[in-house]
């Protein structure tokens, strides 16, 4: 997986200390089935523009025409925006591992946007996934990331390179454990200076 | 007919930028990348201008009164 710089992201809620260490999204092959409908519809309308002038010399200039013209561009708008809310569904639905938490934003639609999180402490299991042989072939799948509780987890849908990050998962767990660890020492060796002062 | 045809197109224009302003709305306000949600902010509103306005341009153009003949009543 090639180094991005993921610092010049930005998101709401996000803390002052807080560093984005990768923004997930889904794989583009996931959007690439709804685009492809979308593209075979426009070249269907214009290669429907291409057939009526061979099949009607006279139509070119007719009112008809006129209104067939009409009708494909109101179709066309219409795709266009189509395609803009599926880029936005796509989009929008997204994973951002930080240094601190993981966050899950799913937009579905233009009205309902779920936001949550969940901080790396809480979590106790990292799954990776990767099932069929499409997924197999173009590396992509799902990561399912557990905590204490068997009914709470958060989902990273068919995302690029599952491993890598369930392996970025992992790492920040171990440094978070390791940081939690050594705030003990710290803490427990303070506390045995304390009894030896008194 | 023809007012009904007018009424018709209104709506389906007010619709269309109705949907177009919540793109832009959440282009620009959920993009966590700003240099992107620019770029496709500024493409998706250049196109959809570029079509709305010859969408406008042919309907206007449309002879209503000649195709609507065998329907005027």
């Amino acid at each position: 997986m090639p180094n991005h710089d993921f610092s010049r992201y930005h998101f709401q809620g996000q803390r002052e200390s807080e560093i984005v260490l990768r923004v997930v999204h889904r794989h583009w092959f996931d959007i690439a089935t709804h685009f492809f409908v979308v593209v075979l519809f426009v070249a269907a309308l214009f290669g429907s523009l291409s057939i009526i002038p061979l099949l009607h010399p006279d139509a070119l200039g007719s009112e008809m025409f006129r209104f067939v013209l009409f009708i494909q561009n109101s179709l066309i708008l219409l795709i266009w925006l189509y395609a803009f809310l599926v880029w936005i569904d796509y989009f929008f639905d997204v994973w951002i591992i930080t240094n601190e938490r993981v966050i899950n934003i799913e937009q579905k639609g233009l009205f309902v946007r779920t936001v949550s999180e969940l901080k790396f402490s809480r979590i106790q299991d990292v799954t990776s996934e990767v099932s069929g042989m499409i997924p197999t072939m173009l590396n992509f799948g799902d990561v399912k990331v557990q905590t204490a509780s068997e009914e709470d987890y958060f989902l990273f849908r068919r995302v690029p390179d599952p491993y890598h990050v369930k392996d970025l998962i992992m790492e920040r767990l171990r440094t978070e454990r390791d940081d939690e660890i050594n705030r003990i020492v710290e803490a427990t060796q303070r506390g045995e200076k304390f009894r030896s002062a008194a | 007919m023809q007012l009904f045809f007018g009424i018709t197109y209104l709506l389906f224009f007010a619709g269309v930028v109705i949907a177009s302003l919540f793109i832009v709305f959440h282009l620009s306000r959920y993009s966590l990348n700003r240099r992107l949600a620019a770029g496709m902010t500024s493409l998706f509103v250049i196109v959809t201008a570029i079509l709305l306005w010859s969408n406008s341009a042919l309907f206007f153009s449309l002879p209503l009164e000649t195709l609507l003949l065998p329907v005027n009543f």
